[in-house]
């Protein structure tokens, strides 16, 4: 079956299925109410998939209205956090696993678990991952119905590059200072002959500022292959001068100023970051959430890989997001309606998985993403990943603050003004009384 | 008695006059007023109560008296941040004054088709920050950037303009030269109100160009000059999109400012009591040096009407 058709047939499926089936069934509002639905911004398919959705619920729910409001993600927390804070957050509020804790642990958010106990059968809880409910667990309860997950780590590659330098394409069993960084020196040329490299083993993404942070460096993805980690685990203390974690850093680093094999910070700069996306490098940080994206560049072909092992094992981080009630909302019975029933086999699947655009938190979903025309070959390989992600290692009140310190100092490394030890000494100089201060309020 | 008659006619004459302003003018006023107190000045005063607590937005606020602002004056960013904030108002209002002042004298020529460059000139103010760093972000992009282009043309390495610690606040402050519009305008309206007689006197008694500018063109302008420095000045220490946008207040912290980094105190690390405190420092910072430009513009600006 070609993908369009099977795209209509699921879709078509799925719609019959919410307007005459059992979602369609669920208790009924008495009274007309309004929903107001904080959301970040998506790309074009799913924002088009999620309207129908929302409209069909309206349409199932007639006595409820959804209106949507859409902030990107870097800025999100710091309206709704502040509108929780003020008592006027939104019924229904997208939040990143990493903010979740704080969320919870500040009683923005209601428990969920007694919705579910309700109606089990309805909530389907067994098709989620556990690592995707994990962020929303707190306490004894569940704050949130997760809505995507995925690894974030060294998990793609161009294939026609790979190729090209008459490589094997990456296995599981590579390991990064082996394999993988053979593979990064061949596959770094001056394709011109000017004298000056134009392609890159590694690069894009690689210290990539999300949110303005440098922060994927001290991420788990690159810090625990070499049993090393940015904080310990009650996020008091900074670990990054601990030697395992500065032969992590030197590794990366190392990939840049010592075997040349990544591009130069200015370079990557100027490329706007998009040295992958640009054919410029043969293996990169992925994420299922950029496949829509690099569908983009047509004439890119490139397939996803395990992150390769160090010499403490693998590991990639495992990210996600989900849809939480606020205790301000009036109407928290119908809010959970319309989150049962956005979050349900048909909504994720429907919504995410046919837009191509993620990797579901149920598994069902997941499923039908993978089987989308432009998911990679290999796109089971970001499942398969799960089993040995793990979670973020900052995921406390002094998060935003860390990693804006420490991003400071990376940078100038990046730069090749500082060197390894002196940015993990200055990190940890200016970070631990952050994580102090922060371990008191 | 005739005349003391009269001076007592004059003075009631004039008081009445005055109150007729003086009500006109609160009545001008009033919008504002009721404005600022409906909608500003409960959040302003707020934010000195919060600046007491230890509120982070997450958990309770709880009295924590002064702490906060010791806590400023043990903060190492803070004196960067400080230093960083007066390099940029310095560097801008002294761009922002002297480009516009030269531009006004170019646009008060009487030239043909003149009035065309004025609203050139006068165009780029339109635009907001935002956008304008949007722009720059691209102009000033390494390697591949316009600018970089221009530099390696003429055969000159390009600075690292947003990611050289040296350069990236000069970036910042050059990108002004943009909208120098609206402070060229004030001058323009300034110039053309300065009598030709001054200048017609002064050519009598042989003084060139350069000498009517600085004997008669600067001392009629100063009251205005005064009126751009303060506004300039207020605005310089307000700044916020452009670091936000271009550099993110880096690289190692060259071009964190004050309204960033209460920003980002606030709404990214949510310390909001401390985000106040420096709030506070910053307003009185910034009314100090309002109140200096006002106490030494005694000595330099010079008003007609008071001179009447």
């Amino acid at each position: 079956m070609s993908s369009i058709t099977r795209k209509i047939v699921v879709s078509g499926l799925i719609v019959s299925l919410v307007l005459f089936g059992s979602l369609g069934s669920g208790v009924q509002a008495q009274e007309k109410v309004v929903l107001r639905y904080a959301d970040t911004t998506y790309g074009k398919p799913i924002m088009t998939q999620q309207t129908n959705w929302i409209e069909s619920f309206m349409i199932r729910y007639p006595n409820i209205e959804v209106r949507a409001e859409r902030v990107e993600g870097s800025v999100f927390n710091e309206k709704y956090v502040i509108q929780a804070a003020a008592g006027a957050g939104p019924d229904i509020v997208w939040i990143c696993a990493p903010s979740a804790k704080q969320w919870m642990k500040a009683g923005f958010l209601i428990d969920l678990v007694p919705y579910i106990e309700e109606n089990e059968a309805l909530a389907d809880m067994d098709d989620f991952f556990e690592a995707a409910l994990g962020f929303f667990r707190y306490e004894g309860g569940l704050y949130g119905l997760p809505m995507d997950l995925g690894p974030e780590g060294i998990h793609k590659y161009n294939v026609d590059l790979f190729d090209e330098a008459g490589l094997e394409h990456p296995k599981k069993s590579w390991t990064f200072e082996g394999e993988f960084l053979e593979a990064a020196k061949r596959l770094t040329k001056d394709t011109d002959g000017d004298g000056e490299t134009d392609q890159w083993g590694m690069g894009g993404s690689f210290y990539e500022f999300y949110a303005g942070y440098a922060t994927y460096m001290l991420g788990p993805s690159f810090l625990f292959p070499f049993g090393g980690k940015v904080v310990n685990d009650s996020e008091t203390e900074c670990l990054l001068t601990e030697p395992e974690s500065l032969r992590a850093l030197n590794f990366w680093i190392g990939l840049i100023h010592e075997h040349h094999v990544a591009p130069p910070y200015e370079v990557m700069k100027a490329m706007d970051d998009k040295v992958f996306q640009l054919g410029k490098s043969g293996m990169a940080v992925g994420y299922p959430w950029d496949v829509d994206l690099l569908a983009e560049f047509p004439d890119l072909h490139w397939d996803a890989m395990h992150a390769p092992k160090g010499p403490a094992g693998r590991f990639t981080e495992v990210l996600g997001s989900g849809y939480c009630i606020t205790q301000d909302s009036k109407h928290p019975d119908e809010a959970w309606l319309f989150l049962r029933d956005y979050m349900s086999r048909e909504g994720l699947t429907y919504v995410w998985a046919l837009s191509g655009s993620g990797c579901c938190a149920r598994e069902s979903a997941w499923k039908e993403w993978e089987k989308e025309v432009h998911v990679p070959e290999s796109a089971y390989i970001y499942r398969e990943a799960l089993d040995y992600g793990t979670v973020p290692t900052l995921m406390g009140p002094a998060t935003d603050e860390v990693l804006a310190v420490a991003s400071e100092e990376l940078e100038l490394c990046l730069m090749g003004k500082t060197s390894v030890e002196e940015m993990a000494g200055r990190i940890k100089a200016k970070v631990d009384p952050i994580l102090e201060r922060a371990a008191e309020e | 008695m005739k005349e003391k008659e009269i001076k007592i006619f004059k003075q009631r004459k004039i008081s009445k006059l005055r109150k007729k302003e003086e009500i006109s003018f609160y009545l001008f006023i009033l919008p504002w007023i009721i404005g600022f107190f409906l909608f500003s000045g409960g959040p302003i005063f707020a934010t000195l109560g919060i600046s007491l607590t230890d509120w982070s937005l997450f958990a309770s606020p709880h009295w924590s008296g002064l702490s906060n602002y010791t806590r400023l004056f043990t903060d190492p960013l803070f004196y960067k941040v400080f230093v960083n904030t007066l390099y940029y108002v310095g560097g801008r209002v002294a761009l922002m004054v002297t480009i516009s002042l030269l531009a006004a004298i170019l646009l008060n020529q009487k030239l043909p088709g003149i009035t065309v460059f004025r609203v050139i000139y006068y165009l780029p103010a339109v635009i907001t920050g935002v956008a304008l760093s949007t722009i720059f972000v691209q102009l000033y992009r390494p390697i591949y950037g316009p600018f970089a282009y221009f530099f390696s043309k003429v055969g000159v390495p390009a600075p690292s303009w947003l990611i050289d610690e040296k350069w990236a606040m000069p970036a910042l402050i050059l990108m002004n030269f943009w909208i120098i519009g609206p402070n060229t305008v004030i001058f323009l309206a300034a110039l053309q109100g300065i009598p030709k007689t001054l200048y017609e006197a002064g050519q009598i008694d042989g003084a060139n160009f350069l000498q009517q500018f600085f004997h008669v063109t600067l001392p009629m302008l100063s009251s205005i000059t005064l009126l751009i420095t303060v506004i300039t000045t207020v605005e310089s220490f307000q700044v916020f999109a452009e670091p936000y946008i271009l550099t993110r207040g880096g690289p190692n912290y060259s071009t964190l400012v004050g309204a960033l980094y209460i920003y980002r105190n606030a709404f990214k690390y949510f310390n909001l009591a401390y985000a106040c405190a420096f709030a506070w420092i910053l307003l009185l910072i910034v009314m100090a040096f309002t109140g200096v430009q006002f106490l030494l513009s005694g000595h330099w600006a010079y008003y007609a009407a008071r001179r009447e």
